[in-house]
């Protein structure tokens, strides 16, 4: 029997975009067992945001700069809730739009990210350079690119104008096929199938105990989302849905389950651009929230969660924010043991593990 | 959502029972373990699931530092959320360590715990006692 050795990997290694450390236990090139330990970006967010319900719905969105939106969102609607507060329609649609355009967003960086872990640099530009067109049409839209600072407890603070509809509508019609055309490459490109087929398995059985969420669940099986179930802010109504899943539960599942949300999205904000008719922007409110609450959205890394208790002045009593990354990442010491070591990053990257949103 | 407050002052048995019959009825999935303080020497610990389209929320009141059953061994998901109450309201898991974040040794010990204000009586007394020591 061979000697088994340790390699620490992490928190600062070239795969990972954030500081996450993995204690490898090999034998050769097989990895036998595995211990992860995070926290290196622990921020006290919880903590902050019980100062000022009001400064919250800004400070939400800076848990995490790749679902700030949701964060956002989710954080309003939480309040929302308490609040006994009817979001207006076109309030609804705007931030459905703005939640599927950043989750184009994340889902590319996704894909180019295990594109590079794969080794496949031209893939990995190629949906980087995608990706930016979105980033400018949030731009567009928000005047931000990544906290967009929209979101306030009741409504949105900003309009979609004719104009800016008309030009988005432009944009998506160029950037599908450009969409497709990384669709095929991740769907049949050899290279990418020899690195992510059967790799880093997560059975379904695994998924529901591990309670993982998001592309990850629905990957191995769960065809679960947020988006259709118990998520009162999300306007769907009018709206055709289906939740994207496959059984594989290998890596490349779950890229190809984010390449077809992907797709899904662009048709999702096509049709809440048809839907957007006049009307106001945000409730209003008065006073301070009193009672508890809570909301979930489908962020793209899959069921963000907050839950606060209100007691009717400025301070709030608890803010409790379950992230997708918190749930998602764990798993990893089921889904690496037996794996070759140049796997690793694949198959961690193919979690999305934001270590923004896990520590908070 | 099906709010089940618990009027147990110990849900190391009661939740178990709960989660079990769960488990008959159809699956459920592990949403989240949180603790609240209420400030008064006391958590509410929650256990939220769900299961179809329902969201079920297990609340229990348990005392400052109390020692709980785990049930990571139900459900693998909620050995970290157990670690993260551990860390940050003090509260133990039987056979799960904390540490789940970087904290240093000298830090604040259960950062979340609501800071306790002494009342009017208890800070007379302290004052009595610096006086006869002195």
């Amino acid at each position: 029997m061979s000697r088994i050795s340790t390699i620490p990997f992490g928190p600062q290694h070239p795969s990972f975009l954030e500081p996450l450390h993995l204690k490898l236990n090999l034998e050769e090139e097989r990895v036998v067992s595995v211990e992860l330990s995070q926290g290196y970006n622990h921020r006290g967010m919880e903590y902050a945001m019980e100062k000022d319900w009001k400064r919250d719905a800004f400070l939400s969105e800076r848990v995490c700069g790749i679902c700030s939106f949701h964060h956002g969102t989710t954080y309003c609607q939480t309040i929302e809730a308490i609040a006994g507060l009817q979001v207006p329609e076109r309030a609804l649609i705007i931030r459905t739009i703005m939640l599927e355009l950043q989750r184009i967003t994340s889902h590319t960086l996704t894909l180019g990210h295990i594109a590079e872990a794969v080794g496949y640099e031209n893939l990995f530009m190629q949906f980087f350079r995608e990706r930016e067109e979105f980033m400018r049409l949030a731009n567009l839209i928000s005047g931000n690119r990544v906290h967009y600072s929209m979101n306030w407890p009741g409504g949105v603070r900003r309009d979609i104008s004719p104009e800016t509809a008309k030009e988005l509508e432009n944009k998506l019609d160029e950037m599908l096929p450009k969409l497709q055309m990384l669709d095929g490459v991740v769907r049949k490109d050899s290279t990418w199938l020899k690195r992510t087929k059967g790799i880093g398995v997560l059975t379904k059985e695994q998924a529901t105990t591990w309670a993982v969420v998001g592309p990850v669940a629905r990957a191995s099986g769960i065809p679960y989302d947020v988006r259709l179930s118990g998520n009162a802010g999300y306007h769907l109504e009018g709206i055709r849905f289906e939740p994207v899943w496959r059984e594989e539960g290998d890596c490349w599942a779950r890229a190809m389950v984010r390449m077809d949300e992907t797709l899904q999205s662009v048709d999702l904000i096509r049709q809440c651009l048809g839907q957007l008719r006049d009307g106001p922007l945000v409730a209003q409110f008065k006073g301070h929230p009193n009672g508890e609450g809570f909301s979930r959205n489908e962020a793209p890394r899959g069921e963000l969660m907050y839950w606060i208790r209100a007691k009717g002045e400025s301070k709030l009593d608890r803010v409790k924010i379950r992230t997708p990354a918190f749930v998602n990442i764990p798993p990893l010491a089921e889904m690496l043991p037996g794996c070759e070591f140049p796997d690793v990053p694949v198959i961690v990257v193919s979690v999305d593990p934001c270590v923004c949103c896990t520590d908070r | 959502m099906t709010d089940e407050a618990g009027v147990s002052t110990d849900p190391n048995v009661d939740l178990r029972a709960k989660l079990m019959k769960a488990d008959r009825s159809g699956p459920s999935r592990l949403i989240c373990i949180f603790p609240l303080d209420n400030a008064d020497g006391t958590l509410d610990m929650i256990y939220m699931f769900q299961r179809k389209d329902e969201v079920i929320q297990y609340r229990y009141k348990v005392k400052e530092g109390a020692e709980l059953d785990s049930i990571s061994d139900l459900y693998k998901g909620a050995w970290n959320m157990e670690r993260e109450a551990i860390d940050m309201f003090g509260i133990r898991f039987k056979g799960v360590p904390g540490g789940l974040f970087l904290m240093p040794e000298t830090g604040i010990k259960a950062p979340l715990l609501k800071p306790k204000v002494p009342t009017v009586g208890s800070a007379q007394d302290v004052a009595t006692e610096v006086k006869k020591d002195v």
